[in-house]
């Protein structure tokens, strides 16, 4: 077991004083090319990926790419060393100074070699020797050696890096290839969790573990699904560990109630901005949750590991608190903050953001074998995620080369997720016959301590010449089950599992017919989100008048989502204060059918009742490529109290529900006291907007006729309470409360 | 979630708890697998003279309602939980007990200790063979998909029918035949007390013994025979009705559903359909096949263990009883009462504030197609006018989208309209779609029209006399039902 003294107080981890940036400069080919500052070296030296272009980082030319890639080759470790990368205040931010929690015995050897010559040195050298020179990088240089490997020599390194780690069962050992199984579900449902937990188990899944993401971030909910989680373990018997991925806050009130929080979870970020005040998190609170799990956690004493993080390309841009860095950089900046805590697992899912950070199969790829290779390097135990979203050109093919490359770049593991659709977080990742797949392909068995289990329970066996191969019961849920009608009963309870027995497996794949059906769905949703809204049949329903979004076609709506939270500047000019009550927006969002298979009912209904209650409504408008930000300015240049969105959802991997629509309800404060009502409820001093959400209004969802009142009754309160949103919702509870 | 079951010989109470949540395919708000926490080992169901002393008019017999009240309160106190806190399941008085003439007024003294949020009822036997297939063989009815399946649960004074498929419930049927009506010295078969059936039914068989007198074996053998009997001539189709002393002993006709065929329906065929038994005999009856027999005769003081016998060893009956097994049979109804018996609405109800929930004992007086027009309905309005309580409908039929709630909404209004429906009556509409906000909207002019009108949505359509509709708890309404 690590002791406490191992976690350094991080006001004694020594970092240089910053730097004024300085220029790089290379003439080559009779043009010159300069860099002002280190970001700006490290940000034009990588692939180009849309998240570094957005911000500016990303080289214009792949001449300018390679002058960059040459002058940072020719950096020492201890230029890179002294020249920490600032926030935009200028100051070294809690998550740099991590980084610097160095081997410093180790670094003195290296420091004087170049970027270039670490990189052929790590190429020369045995898995052992990559790994002592990884403990004396900071994110920084792991990020530098990432920007100038091409794919063969990522794959080549990281593999040679053997990381064991171990909770309760071991992962990470040599010519093995684990899974952390993902039984989402969209409502938390216990009984559809442990379905596709059975499904997972049953193809060999879980080894590594069985962590849930919750829908809902409650310490009632979280310790439910522990709970439920530590029964099926038991119940099954499988030799691994589990988790709830909440926020670790929730998970420290859990475990303090006694749930089982075996390992402890939180998502990084690789600048501290975005992981106070996006992820709600700080070094002294992680420092908190690895102390309370050392002497508390229920495995304390039994795991030499047990903390969990899962990180990404992009997410510091998206929340555009990056401090100028590029994504690769800041990505190797959450790995030397995870290094700290000596995780059990870290996970990348590079590719769930969207086309704003990675465009197409390529950046994607790319990303997650520098991710891999810099998490490796670094002392991590490198799970992947090589995943995509429906908005974005990323598709099943994309994410199965990149396993392919990174299994044989020595991946620990990667999720499963039921037939690749997460029924939760409407994104798409690997599944557990994917995960089987590559086992064969690369010959890899499942984690060691899993295995003896797996092979009793018929999940494999041995052939005559003492391979693994599958056996009779893999892809058997049924056999965790004591009779056919708990069975029946979990299979009803769990969305997109086109039926799962024996039969519907082809080898390590789902039957044709099951993989046809899944591809049609995700063919819809895309097409969906690719449809342009039709003009002809919004216009039947009503006087609309048009108000332009910044995104100006499809693709820079996909690509920028912030443009579709600007009016264009012409729209701007005609919009004056309106002084209504209610102003009805409808957009496409991100799904256009949506807005075209739920208009006709709703919105006749909607005005009707709006009408008969005798709000004051402005004329309806069409806003195209629209987000649900635009609301705030539409509301404040027409001085309405409130905006009705009517806007597409992101599809998932359901035909039918990407028609789903959503109705967000914008309460605009625009009087004092309300403001400084909602200001003293939220903790937010400039709060201007109050939100309240009604989703999946389509067929199998909630009716349209049936959201139209619903939308009219909530507005209704929203109006005479003065509030939306949570507050509204106490208020509510207090009239009601009153009233009884 | 509650369910206690005051039977002819035994009580017992079941408590669960459960989340709701939405489901994930269906969309219906629901109870997610519900946990039984407390499942209380059965009492004898208390009478002022104790059952096993000798009494010639035992159907004069009193429940003694105080010790019955005891009962209930010692399963609280074990089990935790005050009666604020049962918002689902119920308590029912069943088989011979039910027919005590005290029974009704015990209703009352179980709702005074659970509270209005649930049901309580007495001499329900249609809803006592749903609740005892929901609660014992419900699972295995699924397991069997379409294949029909039978469950007969047998207590101390009645068999209750209930034929289901997937664990759905079609037909209910009871009769009185349990194994209580002769109640006979422990150890010994000398009668201590017959019930009127059990009279009737001797002086059928010509047994002339009364109390005090030792039944033999040819005379045992008689009675259990006709029970055997009488509930396969019960559940076979095509018997002819019942006469004489069988049709004394029928307390609520089994009926197959006229849409079930020859080919499917005969139980005759135990390939084709499938047969269940559960309450206490039912047990017994498994036990008897599994071989483990009672240390003496009529431990219990009844012809349980020879009705039990007579059933494992009637090769219609023990064809298709080892085939499968329900589980929870000693308790069926008591399960059923507590894990099946309450549903949930959907989130979105209409409820003006001038309605205060729960609302209890309401008539449900009929049902009205989705496509109804003004006419079709005021007929129902009228009869719901009469009402005390005010009266609960239910919609049968999908609404085809915007349009077909809008029309019905609009017959709605029209209907109320011309009937000048009172407007301090409830009228609750029960709806299987999620549009009950939108109906209850349309129908009233967004609440212009100040009619005390509710609209649950996402309930299923049951047989019922009486709806009851709990304690709103966030946004959602338990509903349960009773008198079927």
């Amino acid at each position: 077991m690590k002791s406490l003294k191992s976690l350094k107080a991080i006001s004694e981890i020594h970092v240089p004083q910053p730097k004024p940036d300085e220029w790089y400069r290379l003439s080559f080919s009779d043009r010159d090319y300069g860099f002002q500052g280190l970001k700006k070296l490290l940000g034009a030296a990588d692939i180009s990926k849309a998240g570094d272009r957005n911000a500016g980082l990303a080289a214009s030319s792949e001449v300018e790419r390679e002058c960059a890639r040459t002058i940072l080759s020719g950096l020492t470790l201890q230029h890179l060393y002294d020249r920490p990368l600032t926030d935009d205040a200028g100051l070294i931010d809690s998550v740099m100074r991590v980084n610097y929690d160095i081997d410093r015995a180790v670094f003195a050897e290296i420091a004087g070699l170049t970027v270039g010559e670490v990189k052929n040195r790590l190429l020369r050298s045995s898995g052992d020797e990559v790994k002592r020179i990884g403990a004396a990088l900071t994110g920084v240089m792991a990020a530098a050696l990432a920007k100038i490997m091409d794919v063969h020599e990522l794959v080549f390194v990281a593999r040679k890096i053997e990381h064991i780690t171990k909770a309760r069962t071991r992962i990470g050992v040599r010519k093995t290839l684990a899974s952390r199984l993902q039984p989402n579900h969209p409502t938390d449902d216990l009984r559809g969790i442990t379905c596709l937990t059975y499904v997972g188990l049953s193809v060999g899944s879980g080894d590594a573990l069985i962590g849930v993401n919750p829908a809902i971030d409650t310490v009632e909910n979280i310790s439910a699904i522990l709970f439920q989680l530590d029964k099926i373990r038991r119940h099954t018997k499988a030799p691994t560990q589990i988790c709830v991925l909440a926020h670790v806050k929730t998970q420290l009130a859990c475990l303090e109630r006694g749930a089982p929080v075996e390992i402890m979870f939180q998502s990084l970020a690789g600048t501290e901005r975005t992981n106070l005040s996006e992820f709600d998190i700080s070094v002294d609170l992680l420092d908190r949750a690895w102390r309370t799990m050392a002497e508390k956690g229920p495995l304390c004493g039994e795991a030499k590991q047990f903390m969990y993080f899962e990180t990404g390309q992009g997410s510091e841009f998206t929340y555009g608190k990056h401090n100028g860095i590029d994504m690769t950089a800041t990505e190797a900046l959450c790995y030397g903050l995870a290094r700290r805590y000596d995780p059990f697992m870290v996970n990348n899912v590079t590719g769930f953001i969207g086309p704003e950070t990675h465009l197409d199969n390529f950046e994607m790829i790319i990303a997650n074998l520098q991710d891999h290779f810099m998490g490796k390097l670094l002392g991590l135990p490198m799970g992947m995620a090589p995943c995509y979203t429906l908005h974005s050109k990323i598709g099943l093919e994309g994410q199965q080369m990149a396993t392919e490359m990174l299994t044989a770049a020595g991946a620990t593991y990667y999720m499963d997720v039921c037939l690749n659709t997460d029924r939760m977080l409407a994104y798409f990742d690997t599944s557990g016959h994917d995960n089987q797949t590559l086992r064969e392909i690369h010959d890899k068995n499942p984690a060691p301590d899993f295995l003896p289990w797996a092979l009793e329970l018929g999940i494999f066996k041995q052939d005559a010449s003492g391979s693994l191969v599958r056996g009779e019961n893999w892809g058997n849920p049924r056999m965790f089950c004591e009779s056919d009608s708990e069975y029946a009963d979990l299979l009803r309870s769990t969305p997109s599992l086109p039926g799962f027995s024996l039969t519907d497996h082809a080898g390590p794949r789902p039957a044709n017919d099951i993989s046809r059906e899944i591809r049609l769905h995700q063919a819809v949703g895309r097409a969906a989100i690719q449809n342009e809204l039709d003009m002809a049949q919004l216009k039947k329903l009503a006087d609309f008048r048009i108000v332009e979004t910044r995104a100006r076609d499809k693709d820079s709506h996909l690509s920028h989502p912030e443009l579709g939270a600007i009016i264009d500047d012409k729209s701007t000019a005609i919009l004056s204060p309106e002084n209504t009550d209610i102003q009805i927006v409808v957009s496409d969002g991100l799904s256009a059918d949506a807005v075209h298979y739920n208009i006709d009912d709703l919105f006749p209904v909607l005005l009707a009742g709006l009408g008969a209650k005798g709000f004051k409504l402005g004329r309806p408008i069409i806003a195209p490529y629209g987000r649900v930000k635009l609301a705030e300015p539409l509301a404040a240049a027409l001085k309405t109290r409130c905006i009705i969105l009517l806007i597409g959802e992101r599809p998932g991997g359901s035909a039918l529900a990407s028609r789903s629509l959503s109705a967000y309800l914008i309460y605009h404060l625009q009087e004092s006291v309300e403001q400084q009502q909602a200001a003293k409820f939220s903790g937010n001093d400039a709060i201007r907007f109050e939100y309240s959400v009604l989703s999946n209004i389509y067929e199998a969802g909630m009716p349209a006729v049936e959201a139209a009142s619903v939308i009219v009754e909530k507005v209704e309160h929203m109006l005479s309470l003065r509030a939306a949103g949570n507050r509204l919702e106490s208020l509510l509870g207090q009239v009601h409360g009153a009233s009884e | 979630m509650a369910g206690f079951d005051f039977g002819t010989t035994t009580s017992s109470a079941v408590f669960a708890r459960a989340k709701v949540v939405r489901n994930g395919i269906t969309g219906v708000m629901e109870y997610a697998t519900p946990e039984i926490f407390f499942a209380a080992e059965p009492q004898y169901t208390p009478y002022l003279s104790k059952p096993s002393e000798v009494d010639s008019e035992p159907d004069s017999e009193l429940i003694d309602e105080q010790v019955l009240a005891s009962y209930i309160d010692f399963w609280l106190g074990a089990a935790q939980i005050n009666s604020g806190e049962i918002s689902a399941g119920g308590a029912i008085v069943t088989g011979l007990a039910a027919q005590k003439e005290n029974a009704s007024a015990i209703r009352g003294l179980i709702r005074a200790r659970i509270g209005d949020a649930v049901i309580a009822t007495a001499n329900d036997p249609s809803l006592e063979s749903w609740l005892a297939f929901m609660g014992s063989a419900r699972d295995l009815s699924r397991e069997l998909s379409a294949k029909p399946l039978i469950n007969l649960d047998i207590g101390g004074g009645t068999t209750n029918i209930a034929l289901g498929t997937n664990g759905q419930v079609h037909s209910t049927g009871c009769l009185f035949i349990g194994a209580r009506h002769v109640r006979v010295t422990p150890g010994t078969y000398r009668v201590v007390g017959l019930s009127s059936y059990a009279r009737h039914l001797f002086a059928h068989l010509r047994i002339a013994k009364k109390e005090g007198d030792d039944l033999s074996e040819r005379e045992r053998g008689a009675i259990v025979d006709f029970y055997v009997t009488t509930i396969r001539h019960a559940i076979t189709k095509n018997s002819p009705a019942f006469e004489g002393c069988a049709k004394f002993h029928e307390q609520a006709h089994f009926s197959f559903p006229p849409w079930m065929s020859e080919s499917t329906a005969p139980f005759e065929a135990p390939a084709r359909s499938a047969i269940a038994v559960s309450g206490g005999v039912g047990e017994l009856v498994y036990q008897a096949m599994d071989g483990e027999l009672p240390a003496s005769i009529t431990p219990f003081g009844d012809l349980g263990w020879d009705l039990a016998l007579k059933i494992a060893g009637d090769d219609f009956f023990s064809a298709s009883l080892k085939q499968q097994r329900p589980k929870n049979m000693g308790r069926a109804t008591a399960f059923g009462l507590a894990l099946h018996n309450t549903e949930i609405s959907g989130t979105t109800i209409y409820l003006p504030p001038t309605v205060t929930l729960p609302l209890t004992d309401l008539p449900v007086i009929g049902r009205v197609s989705s496509a109804v027009t003004s006419e079709g309905i005021i007929p129902l309005l009228n009869l719901a006018a009469k009402s005390g309580a005010g009266a609960a409908i239910q919609v049968e039929g999908k609404f085809i989208g915007a349009k077909g709630v809008q029309q019905f909404a609009a017959s709605l209004r029209e209907a109320l309209h011309k009937v000048a429906y009172p407007r301090d009556k409830v009228l609750v509409f029960l709806i299987d779609g999620n549009v009950g906000k939108a109906v209850g909207s349309l129908a009233t002019s967004w609440g212009q029209n100040f009619y005390r009108l509710v609209v649950i949505d996402e309930v299923s359509l049951r047989d019922a006399s009486f709806v009851n509709l709990g304690k709103m708890i966030h946004q959602i309404v338990p509903v349960s039902f009773y008198g079927m």
